[in-house]
Protein backbone atom coordinates (compact mmCIF):
# COMPACT_ATOMS: atom_id res chain seq x y z
CA UNK A 1 0.00 0.00 0.00
CA UNK A 2 1.34 3.42 -0.94
CA UNK A 3 1.87 5.90 1.85
CA UNK A 4 0.52 8.82 -0.13
CA UNK A 5 -1.27 9.42 -3.39
CA UNK A 6 -1.86 12.68 -5.21
CA UNK A 7 -5.30 12.93 -6.76
CA UNK A 8 -4.86 15.81 -9.13
CA UNK A 9 -8.28 15.89 -10.71
CA UNK A 10 -10.71 18.72 -10.24
CA UNK A 11 -8.05 21.26 -11.19
CA UNK A 12 -9.43 24.59 -12.33
CA UNK A 13 -7.61 26.27 -15.23
CA UNK A 14 -8.14 29.62 -13.57
CA UNK A 15 -6.95 28.43 -10.19
CA UNK A 16 -4.15 30.38 -8.53
CA UNK A 17 -0.63 29.30 -9.43
CA UNK A 18 0.00 28.08 -5.91
CA UNK A 19 -1.96 24.88 -5.35
CA UNK A 20 -4.08 24.81 -2.23
CA UNK A 21 -4.18 21.26 -0.98
CA UNK A 22 -5.30 19.26 2.03
CA UNK A 23 -4.15 15.85 3.18
CA UNK A 24 -6.94 13.29 3.53
CA UNK A 25 -5.95 10.53 5.94
CA UNK A 26 -7.44 7.15 5.05
CA UNK A 27 -8.13 4.42 7.57
CA UNK A 28 -9.10 0.76 7.62
CA UNK A 29 -11.47 -0.11 4.76
CA UNK A 30 -11.03 3.36 3.22
CA UNK A 31 -7.26 2.89 2.96
CA UNK A 32 -7.81 -0.53 1.46
CA UNK A 33 -10.28 0.82 -1.13
CA UNK A 34 -7.99 3.57 -2.43
CA UNK A 35 -4.75 1.63 -1.92
CA UNK A 36 -3.07 4.39 0.10
CA UNK A 37 -2.94 5.67 3.66
CA UNK A 38 -3.25 9.28 2.56
CA UNK A 39 -4.33 11.21 -0.51
CA UNK A 40 -3.83 14.85 -1.34
CA UNK A 41 -6.75 16.83 -2.72
CA UNK A 42 -6.83 20.34 -4.12
CA UNK A 43 -9.25 22.70 -2.47
CA UNK A 44 -10.71 26.03 -3.53
CA UNK A 45 -12.43 28.82 -1.64
CA UNK A 46 -15.78 27.01 -1.76
CA UNK A 47 -14.66 23.45 -0.99
CA UNK A 48 -16.82 21.50 1.43
CA UNK A 49 -16.70 18.10 3.12
CA UNK A 50 -19.42 16.76 0.80
CA UNK A 51 -17.49 17.86 -2.27
CA UNK A 52 -14.30 16.18 -1.05
CA UNK A 53 -16.20 12.98 -0.38
CA UNK A 54 -17.60 13.02 -3.92
CA UNK A 55 -14.09 13.38 -5.32
CA UNK A 56 -12.81 10.52 -3.17
CA UNK A 57 -15.64 8.34 -4.47
CA UNK A 58 -14.77 9.30 -8.06
CA UNK A 59 -11.07 8.37 -7.59
CA UNK A 60 -9.77 4.95 -8.70
CA UNK A 61 -11.03 2.44 -6.12
CA UNK A 62 -13.53 4.99 -4.78
CA UNK A 63 -16.47 2.75 -5.61
CA UNK A 64 -15.21 0.36 -2.91
CA UNK A 65 -15.37 3.02 -0.15
CA UNK A 66 -17.85 2.04 2.56
CA UNK A 67 -21.30 3.59 2.25
CA UNK A 68 -21.23 4.73 5.86
CA UNK A 69 -18.03 6.75 5.38
CA UNK A 70 -17.80 9.98 7.42
CA UNK A 71 -15.26 12.75 7.05
CA UNK A 72 -13.63 14.48 9.99
CA UNK A 73 -11.97 17.88 9.80
CA UNK A 74 -9.26 18.66 12.32
CA UNK A 75 -10.18 15.56 14.32
CA UNK A 76 -13.88 16.28 14.67
CA UNK A 77 -16.90 14.98 12.82
CA UNK A 78 -18.55 17.84 10.94
CA UNK A 79 -21.58 18.38 8.70
CA UNK A 80 -21.26 17.87 4.95
CA UNK A 81 -21.55 21.60 4.36
CA UNK A 82 -18.50 22.30 6.53
CA UNK A 83 -15.85 24.24 4.56
CA UNK A 84 -12.42 22.74 3.97
CA UNK A 85 -9.41 24.99 3.57
CA UNK A 86 -5.70 24.52 3.00
CA UNK A 87 -4.10 23.70 6.33
CA UNK A 88 -7.00 21.55 7.51
CA UNK A 89 -6.46 17.89 8.34
CA UNK A 90 -9.19 15.79 6.78
CA UNK A 91 -9.75 12.13 7.61
CA UNK A 92 -11.95 9.55 5.89
CA UNK A 93 -13.55 7.52 8.66
CA UNK A 94 -15.21 4.20 7.75
CA UNK A 95 -17.96 2.96 10.10
CA UNK A 96 -16.29 2.71 13.49
CA UNK A 97 -16.17 -0.56 15.40
CA UNK A 98 -14.58 0.15 18.76
CA UNK A 99 -15.58 -1.53 21.98
CA UNK B 1 -11.70 12.40 38.00
CA UNK B 2 -11.65 11.59 34.31
CA UNK B 3 -8.96 9.47 32.70
CA UNK B 4 -9.17 7.99 29.22
CA UNK B 5 -6.48 6.29 27.20
CA UNK B 6 -5.56 4.07 24.29
CA UNK B 7 -3.25 1.25 25.36
CA UNK B 8 -1.17 -1.36 23.55
CA UNK B 9 -0.85 -3.92 26.32
CA UNK B 10 -3.34 -5.94 28.37
CA UNK B 11 -5.92 -3.95 30.33
CA UNK B 12 -5.73 -4.47 34.09
CA UNK B 13 -9.35 -4.17 35.22
CA UNK B 14 -8.68 -4.67 38.98
CA UNK B 15 -6.15 -1.84 38.82
CA UNK B 16 -8.78 0.41 37.18
CA UNK B 17 -11.32 -0.49 39.86
CA UNK B 18 -8.79 0.31 42.51
CA UNK B 19 -7.93 3.62 40.83
CA UNK B 20 -11.63 4.53 40.83
CA UNK B 21 -11.49 4.57 44.61
CA UNK B 22 -14.26 2.21 45.66
CA UNK B 23 -13.86 3.24 49.28
CA UNK B 24 -14.93 6.79 48.57
CA UNK B 25 -17.89 5.76 46.42
CA UNK B 26 -21.06 3.86 47.16
CA UNK B 27 -21.38 2.75 43.55
CA UNK B 28 -18.75 1.41 41.20
CA UNK B 29 -19.93 0.27 37.76
CA UNK B 30 -17.56 -1.69 35.54
CA UNK B 31 -17.89 -2.73 31.91
CA UNK B 32 -15.44 -4.97 30.08
CA UNK B 33 -15.72 -5.63 26.37
CA UNK B 34 -14.04 -8.87 25.37
CA UNK B 35 -13.16 -10.57 22.10
CA UNK B 36 -15.90 -13.06 21.36
CA UNK B 37 -15.07 -16.44 19.86
CA UNK B 38 -17.82 -16.21 17.25
CA UNK B 39 -19.18 -13.27 15.32
CA UNK B 40 -21.93 -13.49 12.74
CA UNK B 41 -21.63 -17.26 12.82
CA UNK B 42 -17.93 -17.36 11.96
CA UNK B 43 -15.21 -18.71 14.25
CA UNK B 44 -12.90 -15.87 15.23
CA UNK B 45 -9.25 -16.49 16.15
CA UNK B 46 -8.44 -12.90 17.06
CA UNK B 47 -9.16 -9.25 16.38
CA UNK B 48 -6.87 -6.51 15.21
CA UNK B 49 -7.82 -3.06 16.54
CA UNK B 50 -6.50 0.10 14.89
CA UNK B 51 -7.36 3.76 15.35
CA UNK B 52 -6.98 7.31 14.12
CA UNK B 53 -5.14 7.75 17.36
CA UNK B 54 -5.15 11.51 18.04
CA UNK B 55 -8.86 11.81 17.21
CA UNK B 56 -9.77 8.60 19.06
CA UNK B 57 -7.98 9.85 22.18
CA UNK B 58 -9.70 13.25 21.87
CA UNK B 59 -13.16 11.70 21.33
CA UNK B 60 -12.75 9.39 24.33
CA UNK B 61 -11.95 12.40 26.48
CA UNK B 62 -14.87 14.41 25.10
CA UNK B 63 -17.28 11.49 25.64
CA UNK B 64 -16.21 11.09 29.26
CA UNK B 65 -16.53 14.85 29.83
CA UNK B 66 -20.02 14.91 28.31
CA UNK B 67 -21.20 11.91 30.36
CA UNK B 68 -19.86 13.44 33.54
CA UNK B 69 -21.58 16.74 32.78
CA UNK B 70 -24.87 15.07 31.80
CA UNK B 71 -25.14 12.76 34.81
CA UNK B 72 -22.84 14.24 37.39
CA UNK B 73 -20.85 11.04 37.81
CA UNK B 74 -17.76 11.61 39.91
CA UNK B 75 -15.17 9.34 38.30
CA UNK B 76 -14.95 7.95 34.75
CA UNK B 77 -12.03 5.81 33.63
CA UNK B 78 -11.78 4.39 30.11
CA UNK B 79 -9.07 2.25 28.52
CA UNK B 80 -9.32 0.96 24.96
CA UNK B 81 -6.74 -1.48 23.69
CA UNK B 82 -5.20 -1.43 20.19
CA UNK B 83 -3.24 -4.12 18.35
CA UNK B 84 -3.93 -7.82 17.98
CA UNK B 85 -6.09 -9.43 20.68
CA UNK B 86 -6.90 -13.07 21.26
CA UNK B 87 -10.33 -14.48 21.99
CA UNK B 88 -11.36 -13.67 25.57
CA UNK B 89 -9.03 -10.71 26.02
CA UNK B 90 -10.41 -7.37 27.19
CA UNK B 91 -10.60 -4.79 24.38
CA UNK B 92 -12.21 -2.00 26.37
CA UNK B 93 -12.74 -1.35 30.07
CA UNK B 94 -14.86 1.42 31.55
CA UNK B 95 -15.21 2.14 35.25
CA UNK B 96 -17.64 4.75 36.55
CA UNK B 97 -17.77 5.57 40.25
CA UNK B 98 -20.01 7.86 42.22
CA UNK B 99 -21.47 8.09 45.71
CA UNK B 100 -24.80 6.97 44.19
CA UNK B 101 -25.70 4.31 41.66
CA UNK B 102 -28.05 6.25 39.36
CA UNK B 103 -25.49 8.71 37.96
CA UNK B 104 -22.92 5.92 37.68
CA UNK B 105 -25.21 3.57 35.75
CA UNK B 106 -26.47 6.31 33.42
CA UNK B 107 -23.02 7.68 32.72
CA UNK B 108 -21.76 4.16 31.97
CA UNK B 109 -24.44 3.58 29.36
CA UNK B 110 -23.76 6.92 27.70
CA UNK B 111 -20.00 6.31 27.56
CA UNK B 112 -20.18 2.87 25.94
CA UNK B 113 -22.91 3.88 23.47
CA UNK B 114 -21.08 7.03 22.38
CA UNK B 115 -17.79 5.14 22.19
CA UNK B 116 -19.33 2.69 19.75
CA UNK B 117 -20.91 5.48 17.75
CA UNK B 118 -18.07 7.94 17.27
CA UNK B 119 -14.60 6.91 18.42
CA UNK B 120 -12.52 6.24 15.28
CA UNK B 121 -11.39 2.72 16.11
CA UNK B 122 -11.70 -0.18 13.68
CA UNK B 123 -11.40 -3.89 14.05
CA UNK B 124 -10.41 -6.51 11.56
CA UNK B 125 -11.50 -9.97 12.52
CA UNK B 126 -9.18 -12.87 11.81
CA UNK B 127 -11.10 -16.08 11.24
CA UNK B 128 -10.00 -19.63 11.92
CA UNK B 129 -10.12 -20.33 8.17
CA UNK B 130 -7.29 -17.80 7.65
CA UNK B 131 -9.37 -15.00 6.14
CA UNK B 132 -9.80 -11.57 7.69
CA UNK B 133 -12.31 -8.79 7.31
CA UNK B 134 -12.99 -5.25 8.52
CA UNK B 135 -16.04 -5.18 10.76
CA UNK B 136 -18.69 -2.75 9.51
CA UNK B 137 -21.47 -2.44 12.11
CA UNK B 138 -23.65 -0.53 9.63
CA UNK B 139 -23.75 -3.55 7.34
CA UNK B 140 -24.94 -6.40 9.53
CA UNK B 141 -25.62 -9.56 7.60
CA UNK B 142 -27.88 -11.03 10.28
CA UNK B 143 -27.45 -14.78 10.32
CA UNK B 144 -29.96 -15.94 12.86
CA UNK B 145 -29.31 -13.23 15.40
CA UNK B 146 -32.42 -11.81 16.97
CA UNK B 147 -31.52 -8.16 16.53
CA UNK B 148 -29.12 -6.13 14.42
CA UNK B 149 -27.46 -4.96 17.60
CA UNK B 150 -26.54 -8.42 18.72
CA UNK B 151 -24.91 -9.11 15.36
CA UNK B 152 -22.54 -6.18 15.63
CA UNK B 153 -22.01 -6.23 19.37
CA UNK B 154 -18.60 -7.65 20.06
CA UNK B 155 -18.50 -6.92 23.73
CA UNK B 156 -20.10 -8.57 26.67
CA UNK B 157 -21.13 -6.82 29.80
CA UNK B 158 -19.35 -7.90 32.95
CA UNK B 159 -20.98 -6.11 35.85
CA UNK B 160 -18.48 -6.09 38.67
CA UNK B 161 -19.82 -3.27 40.68
CA UNK B 162 -21.18 -2.74 44.10
CA UNK B 163 -24.17 -0.55 44.56
CA UNK B 164 -24.87 0.10 48.14
CA UNK B 165 -26.25 3.58 47.83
Amino acid sequence: MRTSLDIGFGRDENAPAVRQVVPVLLFAAAAEALGAEQVTLEVGSSSTVDELEQRLRAAPGGDALPRGLRLAVNQRFVAGTHPVRAGDEVAAIPPVAGG
Amino acid sequence: MIRTSLVRGPIDVPRLLSAAGAARHGAVVSFSGTVREQNDGRAVSGIEYSAYEPMAAAELGRIADEARLAHGADTILVEHRLGILQVGEVSVAIVVADPHRAPALRAMEQVIEELKRRVPIWKREHYLDGTREWVDPTRSTSSGASTATSVVESSSAAPAGTATS
